[in-house]
């Protein structure tokens, strides 16, 4: 077996698609954590496979609908939320349902087998194409840049986002920009990680990163590594035992938060509403 | 520059009316602000004072009349505008376990004056720490901003409104939540800024208190409407004080300085 330093050639893409999906999830993750919007990102993950699926059914590539459809929930719940008129729960909630709803009907729409329409719930890491890792590896390196060139306006909407309006930083802008970012990297990692896998690639690695530090930037950086060592965790796992690779890499970041919330400075904090 | 001379009016509002569905928050409110002048908004709780602010920095809507801040309308969109408009408002709850320091949070003033983009210079961080030490907060600036008391985040927006620099200066009751002996010494800090950078500035209270020792106008408002517009000398009276206030025995209270009223 062809081995490049020491490790067999067909786990290289796995590798890398790993290593950019954990950068990429981790990083947005951030924002969904931070900003407690972990059910927006269930909802958008939803809207992603629904595309995926009506991308299937009407001959796309899933990928081109699984954008499609992460940008029209993102474009919905956005707005939703920020209008206040529905709470930000409801509005994800109602769009969330719909998408599911819509994904069971392009399912039963499909025509002949469903194994690829049932392949988007848990992806395949171990057959990412060079061209899945070359968008993947975009995407994080597009989402490090928006983070280092606005990181002073990322953290403020993130932190404050009332005071950062009050300041003239242009927050819609900033948090429209953070939401589609969400949509694209949960699209693009649909193939590769999976509908379930995604969510705890984006929850996993911040809200351990959020448990640790009350640093803005250390919370991004250890949300990096954590959603990095969860991946190459996991695919190292499911190699030397033969398991599956999505549940190994769930495994894992499920772990790396217990063992964060166990030794997290943060326990005793209590929410306290300051007179 | 002596603040009895103002040359001119950089601040209006014209028949601004507001209405949360039923409720009228303003109504026809027409109001014109100099440049340097220090306004101070009394009126009870529900009298519209914080609405007022937020129509003229673009925080919430109105559904009549217009306003002018510098030559702009403001709105929710206008940020350009709102990096010219420093607002101190009424301490809200927050996560205690935001990740951003005391330091990060007062430097988020100078982010909206810097542009998209801009890091913060030496200078603007020499600023900050300034600001925080002049405050007297300096020893919580590493500390998390949800982990420190009501009375030293409001300490923190006023220092993070300070560090904006903006030539106009809205404070909402930025002394509410301090406590009450270092309620006048921080009272006293802003006023001497205040004198030195020449903001035009609009501070609300609803505590007879807490009016700053010079100031050069008062606007008395009462559902929603401006009740009365004038001098110190002429409004801060007992007779108007009771009347707007209902006759709610404020000056029995013992908040209120036998020095503001004019009998």
């Amino acid at each position: 077996m062809h081995e490049i330093l020491g490790i067999p050639e067909y786990l290289w893409r796995p590798i890398l698609a790993g290593f950019f999906s954990g950068i990429a999830c981790s990083i947005v993750g951030v924002f969904i954590v931070t900003m407690h919007l972990s059910f927006l990102g269930i909802c958008i993950a939803h809207s992603a496979f629904t595309g995926a699926l009506f991308g299937l059914w009407i001959g796309w590539n899933p990928l081109a609908g699984a954008i499609l459809f992460s940008l029209i929930a993102s474009a919905i719940v956005g707005p939703l939320a920020d209008r206040g008129e529905l709470s930000p729960d409801t509005s994800t909630g109602i769009v969330f349902s719909t998408m599911l709803g819509l994904a069971f009907l392009f399912l039963g729409l499909i025509p002949g087998s469903k194994a690829s329409a049932l392949s988007l719930f848990w992806g395949n890491i171990l057959t990412v194409t060079p061209l899945d890792i070359y968008i993947l590896a975009g995407i994080a390196l597009s989402l490090l840049l928006l983070f280092t060139i606005f990181f002073k306006e990322i953290h403020a909407v993130l932190c404050h986002r009332q005071v950062a309006m009050y300041v003239g930083i242009p927050t819609a802008l900033i948090f429209y920009l953070l939401l589609i970012a969400t949509g694209l990297t949960i699209a693009v990692s649909l193939q590769t990680v999976g509908g379930l896998l995604i969510y705890s690639l984006l929850l996993n690695p911040s809200a351990s990163a959020h448990q640790l530090t009350y640093r803005f930037k250390t919370m991004l950086v250890l949300s990096v590594i954590f959603g990095i060592t969860s991946c190459w965790g996991g695919i190292a796992l499911s190699y030397k035992y033969n398991l599956p690779t999505g549940a190994t890499i769930i495994l894992i970041s499920s772990l790396i938060f217990i063992l964060s919330a166990i030794f997290s400075p943060k326990r005793q904090v209590k929410g306290t509403t300051n007179a | 520059m002596s603040r009895d001379v103002f040359s001119e009016y950089i601040v209006s509002l014209k028949n601004v009316s507001v209405y949360y569905n039923s409720h009228t928050a303003l109504d026809d409110i027409t109001l014109s602000f100099r440049r340097g002048e220090f306004t101070v908004i009394l009126g009870p709780n529900g009298s519209g004072k914080t609405t007022l602010l937020k129509a003229l920095c673009g925080l919430c809507k109105f559904q009549k009349g217009s306003v002018k801040a510098l030559g702009q309308s403001p709105s929710s969109y206008n940020f350009l505008l709102r990096r010219k408009i420093a607002h101190v408002a009424q301490v809200e709850f927050i996560d205690p376990k935001l990740p951003i320091t005391v330091r990060e949070s007062v430097a988020t003033g100078r982010a909206g004056v810097l542009g998209l983009g801009r890091r913060l210079s030496k200078a603007d961080w020499e600023l900050v720490d300034n600001t925080l030490e002049w405050i007297g907060i300096s020893h919580l600036a590493n500390k998390p901003l949800g982990q420190i008391s009501g009375g030293e985040r409001q300490k923190t927006s006023i220092a993070r409104a300070l560090v904006q620099q903006a030539p106009i200066l809205l404070l909402d009751e930025p002394t509410a939540s301090i406590d009450p002996n270092a309620q006048r010494d921080i009272l006293d800090l802003i006023e001497h800024k205040i004198n030195i950078h020449q903001f035009t500035t609009l501070y609300v209270t609803h505590e007879l208190a807490m009016i700053p020792n010079r100031c050069d106008r008062i606007v008395m408002l009462r559902n929603g409407k401006v009740w009365a517009d004038g001098k110190p000398e002429e409004l801060l009276v007992e007779e108007k004080l009771t009347e707007l206030y209902g006759g709610n025995g404020f000056c029995c209270s013992g908040k209120f300085s036998a020095h503001h009223i004019h009998h």
